[in-house]
């Protein structure tokens, strides 16, 4: 389901280039202030889901390339008589019936299949098998299940916990030692989720940061490739997979506006 | 199908190249086109982001060393008179990355060289009709620019044929390439890390072998007459090397160090 990302991941950088004196990260961090944060998303797996008008228009254009297109060389491509043939000629057939210039303009069309001599063709049909499209919605979508991965495929689910306070945020924990940021964040994320994900975290620096009262959280952000999410009940009491709008409603208003713009429209 | 008079044999005999475009830009992208534009890009800028601190640091210690190379460099001055003589061709100049300049993928030339084609042109209808059926597109001929007698190559001979893809067609094929091709092939393990022609640019070579793997030619490998090789040439919006490979990897272009098998290394 999850391809493996094979990006090459110290780009230029090496893994302690962003940890110097003298910077303000190094400033919070030796206040005990720091805290490692990661932002957690799952891609979409799915391509965009296109509606109305947006649709409509992509028929057209579609069908303008098809028509506008090479002459296809059935007799080079298909053997004569072939199940092959025959399914390409159906569709074919399926198309006659799309014109998008005025009606008067339409040329007269004739059905491909019925050329074919009906004895061979209908052998074929038994052969032929409908491809099978798996529906975008899956059953989660249909229960609501927030703790599935496959719910809203064609969107960008990030990983939101349920901390001690009650609150849901980003899994995060302080800085233990002289470890660098991603270090810290990666091992919070395991601490508090798990071991059973398999991820891959983007570069050494943050994307964003939430300053709180106490405490100044920097975030990672990184992509889950396979498995799930079990919480330490101790460090976090649950865990949901959410799109953007319903991070909205989850969080609190001030987390909100730091870590809206992190998150992908999509 | 020939002869039979249809909306498709209406249209489409007018041109068999065509001259303008008969569709503006889709709102519907492909997969690998969608993936680049919501996720990957995010992930390149993040990757190549130096903050104004560190970009500092290392400004001042490139300017250290230049200054130190230039103090301690001995022998004879430059020649003046040789400073019109440009050895190689300058590069451009990296800029600062922003979100605006991630790397994206700019064109992808598919090349078929046809040697047969030195004795009998007309091998090159074999090309031609690979490339279309490989991307969809009909190829361009090609002629040679130059003689070269010990291949008895003449200039202006029909000696190749291309195929110049871009956006959605050029994701597709990559795509396809990348997914399908790719893994098929046997020993293929990647891009050496030497690989690029300096300003980002990568380009592959496949033999005859290959071509075969593509879902589209396993229909008809037999109607081929001649099989050729082919080369994929992928022209990036990246300066460099390493960002060319930083993008191209993402994707799922697999780089690999180049190393030597076990039969051919020895303990002393």
């Amino acid at each position: 389901m999850f391809a493996r990302r094979l990006m090459v991941s110290n780009f230029g950088l090496g893994a302690r280039s962003f940890s110097t004196s003298g910077t303000a990260f190094e400033a919070v961090r030796a206040a005990a202030k720091a805290r490692a944060g990661v932002l957690l998303q799952r891609d979409p797996i799915v391509i965009e889901r296109v509606e109305g008008f947006e649709a409509e228009a992509d028929k057209y254009f579609q069908w303008l390339e098809y028509v506008s297109a090479e002459k296809f060389p059935r007799e080079f491509f298909f053997k004569k008589g072939s199940s092959a043939e025959t399914k390409w000629m159906e569709l074919e057939d399926q198309r006659e019936s799309e014109w998008y210039f005025s009606p008067e303009t339409k040329p007269e069309s004739k059905s491909l299949k019925n050329e074919t001599v009906g004895g061979e063709s209908g052998e074929a049909k038994e052969i032929n098998k409908a491809v099978e499209i798996h529906p975008r919605v899956t059953k989660a979508d249909e229960s609501g299940d927030v703790k599935s991965l496959e719910r809203k495929l064609d969107r960008t689910l990030y990983l939101l916990v349920k901390d001690s306070k009650g609150q849901w945020v980003f899994p995060q924990g302080a800085l233990e030692g002289e470890e660098v940021l991603h270090d810290a964040a990666r091992r919070n994320l395991k601490d508090i989720c798990g071991k059973d994900m398999s991820i891959w975290t983007v570069g050494y620096g943050p994307v964003g940061h939430h300053e709180a009262s106490d405490h100044t959280t920097f975030f990672i952000k990184g992509h889950i490739l396979g498995g799930q999410a079990k919480p330490n009940n101790t460090l976090a009491s649950d865990f949901k997979w959410a799109t953007k709008e319903e991070i909205e409603s989850a969080v609190s208003s001030e987390y909100w506006q730091s870590v809206n713009p992190m998150l992908s429209t999509v | 199908m020939f002869g039979v008079k249809s909306m498709r044999s209406a249209v489409a005999s007018t041109a068999s190249k065509r001259l303008f475009a008969t569709s503006i830009a889709q709102a519907y992208q492909t997969r690998l086109n969608q993936f680049f534009h919501n996720t990957l890009r995010d992930d390149l800028m993040i990757l190549q982001y130096v903050p104004p601190s560190v970009r500092a640091r290392q400004g001042a210690a490139e300017e250290t060393r230049m200054k130190e190379a230039k103090e301690s460099m001995g022998g004879t001055p430059p020649n003046p008179l040789r400073k019109h003589k440009q050895i190689r061709r300058p590069k451009p100049n990296v800029p600062v990355p922003t979100a605006h300049n991630t790397p994206f993928v700019d064109k992808v030339t598919v090349h078929i060289r046809c040697r047969e084609a030195l004795q009998n042109k007309h091998h090159l209808l074999s090309a031609l009709m690979a490339l279309q059926i490989l991307t969809g597109e009909r190829g361009e001929v090609l002629k040679a620019k130059n003689d070269a007698a010990a291949w008895k190559l003449r200039k202006g001979m029909p000696i190749s044929a291309k195929v110049e893809l871009t956006g959605d067609n050029m994701y597709e094929f990559l795509d396809k390439l990348i997914e399908v091709v790719l893994p098929r092939m046997k020993e293929y393990h990647g891009l050496k890390m030497s690989a690029g022609d300096g300003v980002g640019n990568f380009t592959l070579g496949f033999d005859s072998s290959v071509i075969g793997l593509f879902p589209e030619m396993e229909v008809v490998y037999d109607m081929f007459p001649l099989v050729t090789g082919f080369s994929v040439n992928i022209k990036t919006t990246a300066v460099r090397n390493p960002t060319g490979r930083l993008l191209l990897s993402g994707f799922g272009l697999p780089f690999l160090h180049a190393r030597k098998p076990k039969s051919e290394t020895f303990d002393l």
